[in-house]
């Protein structure tokens, strides 16, 4: 078995990981949303977002990766486009 | 099953500790204190508090089943406990540590009681046009404004309000005896008449900043929301409960009641009848079990299946009582019988945390803009 060990081999899985998130965190917003959205997409002011959304996203994130949204974390900033909320979990998960 | 108890313990409660007083409390349009003890000391007003903050951590499915037989017994019962356990969710989901540590505890001992206060009089389904104000003043915060339809908002200790900061629509924990805020009982309710609600007026209540529970502008979204999801799921099997009620009175009173020389089970049409409102009730239970097993499983769906089981038990609580009152003939509308307050109680249900209507437009939206396969299968 072949092991990364260089920073091109780290930097790969990398954006391998980063581009399965986008996959994955895509699929569920366009699921809930019933609509496509872009990656720098603001979908909470495409009028769109529905009353659930907001906790719907969040069980979302915590349950698939493992990690906790607190009270300080609630900041649009962190949930607003695709690419804001991948980079909101990948800070979770350090 | 050690994690979860049986079904006949929570009966046994509640038709010993609960049943005894429901007449009287809707007679007299006050729950029993003896309900609200009997609740405490069985540590059922900390159902879904952790362990370590001195609650039973019961899991979604135990939870409702105790529910259901609270509710089946007495719906203003059932209502204090729905009330308490969604700001208890909520202060669980997005208070500080601090927060948490302090009054947690003393929710899930009874020590303090819950409400929450969310809709006005220009602002029930349209939650979002509420027009209470909280404004910032360095680490205080003032909240003026009216809030209606407050269940156990006349003994509440703490309330749970949402208002409208410069930030947008934000909770704020607000103690009853806070200087400014007042407390009109609202006494002519037709149902859940002991559930003890009150208006709530706000006159420049001045509070710590460290009463607002998440972040502003999250109060709706995030805050309000989690304490109406739990809302919905206790509703949704306090619903089951009347429906039980229902039809358990139905089949005892046919099976002992003759007219024309036979008795009521054994009419067809009665069959019929006794029949149709059996599977409803079966079939809310049904849906409040797969809410309550997606629930444990966390995972976003549970939501929406809550919603779906809300709206199903509120209406099968309505048909099954309404018919109940029919098997009963005229002694349905005696209220010494207490069928008529099944009735009573059970469209409360259709009504709040989210009317029928609402339920229906958001779930028609969602099977309309989703996956059909995702109403049926999950």
């Amino acid at each position: 078995m072949a092991f990364s060990t260089t920073s091109e081999d780290k930097h790969g899985e990398r954006q391998e990981d980063h581009s399965s998130k986008l996959l994955e965190i895509r699929a569920f917003v366009t699921k809930s949303l019933m609509r496509p959205v872009a990656d720098d997409d603001n979908f909470f002011e495409t009028g769109f977002v529905t009353s659930m959304f907001g906790m719907q996203l969040i069980t979302f994130l915590e349950q698939r990766y493992k990690i906790e949204v607190l009270d300080e974390d609630l900041d649009l900033v962190n949930f607003c486009t695709l690419n804001k909320i991948v980079a909101f979990v990948d800070r979770k998960l350090g | 099953m050690e994690k979860r108890r049986s079904w006949d313990t929570y009966r046994r409660f509640a038709q010993e500790a609960i049943a005894p007083f429901a007449r009287a409390s809707d007679l007299v349009g006050r729950l029993d204190p003896a309900v609200i003890e009997a609740l405490r000391v069985n540590g059922f007003l900390g159902c879904i508090t952790p362990v370590a903050l001195g609650g039973l951590a019961m899991d979604p499915i135990s939870y409702g089943q105790l529910t259901a037989e609270v509710g089946r017994a007495c719906s203003s019962a059932r209502t204090l406990m729905t009330v308490h356990h969604l700001v208890s969710a909520a202060i669980l989901r997005w208070a500080t540590s601090e927060v948490k540590t302090r009054l947690v505890p003393r929710l899930a001992r009874g020590e303090e009681i819950a409400a929450f206060a969310l809709s006005e009089p220009d602002a029930g389904s349209d939650a979002g046009a509420l027009t209470t104000s909280i404004r910032r003043e360095g680490d205080h915060i003032f909240l003026s404004g009216k809030k209606c339809w407050v269940s156990f908002g006349q003994t509440a200790s703490i309330i749970l309000v949402i208002g409208r900061a410069a930030e947008g629509i934000t909770a704020v924990l607000v103690p009853s005896d806070t200087p400014g805020l007042s407390r009109h009982a609202v006494t002519s309710m037709v149902g859940v008449k002991a559930g003890m609600m009150a208006e709530i007026t706000l006159d420049d209540c001045k509070l710590p900043a460290t009463a607002i529970v998440g972040r502003p502008g999250f109060g709706l979204s995030h805050v309000a929301t989690t304490a109406l999801d739990h809302g919905r799921y206790s509703v949704a099997w306090g619903a089951v409960g009347i429906a039980d009620a229902a039809v358990y009175a139905s089949y005892e009173f046919a099976k002992n009641r003759a007219q024309f020389g036979s008795l009521l089970k054994d009419k067809p049409l009665m069959r019929a009848r006794l029949t149709r409102i059996s599977v409803a009730a079966r079939a809310a239970r049904a849906l409040c079990m797969e809410a309550g097993r997606l629930r444990e499983a966390g995972v976003p769906s549970a939501i929406v299946e809550t919603m779906v089981a809300k709206y199903a038990a509120s209406k099968a609580a309505v048909y099954a009582a309404n018919e109940a009152v029919h098997i009963h003939g005229a002694r349905g509308l005696l209220e010494e019988q207490q069928i008529e307050r099944l009735l009573r109680d059970a469209k409360v249900t259709e009504i709040i945390e989210g009317s029928s209507d609402i339920l229906e437009l958001l779930l028609g939206e969602q099977n309309l803009g989703g996956d059909l396969d995702d109403h049926f299968f999950g």
